[in-house]
């Protein structure tokens, strides 16, 4: 818009200065003279047409030279991320029954639950509604979303508050003395 | 008439902003017409480069962080990840020795026209005031990609002013943060970029231009002398438009001149400081040439 207005500024400052020209040129003839510098400046209005819009145009294009990079660079690039399938999180001993902790995955976080002795569940760690991290409950048994008091059971099923969908399910694998989460594929 | 033109919604805004004794303003504002008048573009060359830097210093702060683990880091994700990133820090880095280059011939332009001269002194000193805020911006802003150099020159500059005498010690532990040149310096020094400087120096810029506004612009004196002796009055040129259109070609020409050294010659980024290795030997700002 600011480009606009420049070039308004300055078409019109050279206008005028080509219309007081004009007048001078026209106002010293006269008879055939006038005639031919009319015909003259027919031309010449037509190349400072011409020149008028070359100008402008190369004006213009070489400030938005100067935007279009501004503008993308504010545009985040996108960082391939390496996607996750399995991580490690931890040793059997470190979880008590009915307890849960958030565990690393990949760059998100998830929610590792020793149910009981032998029972585990993990989930995705980000509730459904708005992004927050949930955490287990073990006075009542269930995922609790602290932000908006979302509740899902221990099947990531929605009980209670706005969460829309359950969360997401990942797979529990013992190895030994160690536990793997890995994402649920299908 | 101009009140004849206007439009309902012209009408509006000048109800509430007065926009016509601002338009009376600058219809009156003139600039004096001598064989010196073109140094008079560069006080305004400089406010353009200034404008940029901060316009180019925003986009910047999307990306930068001020951390000694994070600040080389981000500086090179910027150059090398983000779209234009390499062509905004050249911009920025080109623009800041641009402007103090245009601010220094608007200051001599101003000494060897005598322009100084009473009525005028506060707009001297407060442009003496915005030179040095100018170079505080170079010296605060060259730290923070925290390189090899950056890291040097802040260590030489802060024992420069360390020694000083009764203030220096006092003075460069001030500005390192601590004994020594290390994170809380970065963390200092980005603060003074960023909020400090450019706060005071919007303050004094907004004196400086009221002042020039006030005064009007000056003649030298041997055009003073020449027109009394003469009898005549200095011929003068309006500043809008006429004024006005030069000096946007000027900007015009100093982003031209600007964009090609940027593009040309890019800024280069050299190594991450280490505070625990040695000076290399030839180390000196002309590594970012």
């Amino acid at each position: 818009m600011l480009a606009t207005l420049q070039l308004r500024c300055l078409k019109k400052g050279f206008l005028e200065t080509r219309k007081a020209h004009l007048t001078f040129n026209l106002g010293s003839s006269e008879g055939q003279a006038r005639l031919r510098l009319t015909w003259r400046d027919l031309c010449r209005k037509n190349a400072v047409r011409c020149c008028d819009g070359c100008w402008e145009g190369g004006f213009t294009a070489s400030v938005l030279s100067f935007v279009y990079p501004a503008i993308k660079f504010m545009n985040p690039p996108a960082i391939p991320e390496a996607s996750t399938n399995e991580v490690s999180a931890g040793k059997v001993d470190g979880f008590k029954p009915n307890s849960g902790r958030i565990v690393k995955f990949g760059s998100r976080p998830a929610l590792l639950i020793r149910v009981n002795e032998s029972e585990w569940r993990a989930y995705s760690g980000i509730c459904t509604h708005l992004n927050c991290t949930v955490q287990f409950q073990e006075s009542t048994r269930q995922i609790w979303c602290a932000c908006h008091n979302g509740y899902y059971d221990l099947n990531g099923k929605v009980v209670s508050g706005p969460p829309p969908r359950p969360l997401e399910e990942y797979a529990v694998r013992i190895r030994g003395e160690e536990i793997v989460i890995t994402r649920q594929t299908g | 008439m101009m009140s004849e033109r206007k439009s309902g919604l012209g009408n509006w805004f000048d109800e509430r902003l007065g926009l016509d004794a601002i338009r009376q303003f600058i219809a009156h504002k003139t600039v004096p017409l001598h064989s010196a008048t073109p140094w008079y573009y560069f006080g305004g060359i400089t406010l353009f480069l200034f404008v940029l830097q901060v316009l180019t210093g925003v986009l910047l702060l999307l990306y930068y962080r001020p951390t000694p683990s994070e600040a080389y880091e981000s500086v090179q994700f910027i150059v090398t990840r983000v779209q234009f990133g390499w062509l905004v820090r050249s911009i920025h880095s080109w623009s800041a020795n641009l402007m103090i280059l245009a601010a220094f011939i608007h200051m001599f332009s101003v000494v060897f026209l005598r322009s100084y001269r009473k009525s005028r002194e506060l707009t001297w000193l407060s442009g003496v005031v915005l030179l040095g805020l100018a170079l505080a911006f170079g010296f605060s802003g060259y730290l923070l990609p925290w390189n090899t150099v950056s890291y040097f020159a802040t260590k030489v500059g802060t024992d420069m002013a360390a020694s000083l005498p009764w203030i220096g010690e006092p003075l460069a532990r001030f500005l390192r943060g601590g004994e020594d040149v290390g994170g809380a310096t970065l963390t200092r020094f980005f603060g003074f970029h960023v909020a400090v400087l450019p706060g005071l120096a919007t303050l004094f810029l907004l004196l400086h231009l009221g002042l020039v506004q006030r005064h009007g612009i000056s003649s030298p004196p041997r055009v003073e002398e020449e027109h009394r002796r003469r009898g005549t009055a200095i011929p003068q040129m309006p500043f809008f438009p006429n004024f006005f259109l030069r000096e946007l070609m000027a900007w015009y020409a100093a982003l031209g001149v600007l964009g090609s050294l940027a593009a040309i010659f890019p800024w280069e980024l050299c190594d991450k400081a280490d505070p625990f290795a040695s000076a290399p030997a030839g180390i000196r700002p002309e590594c970012y040439q």
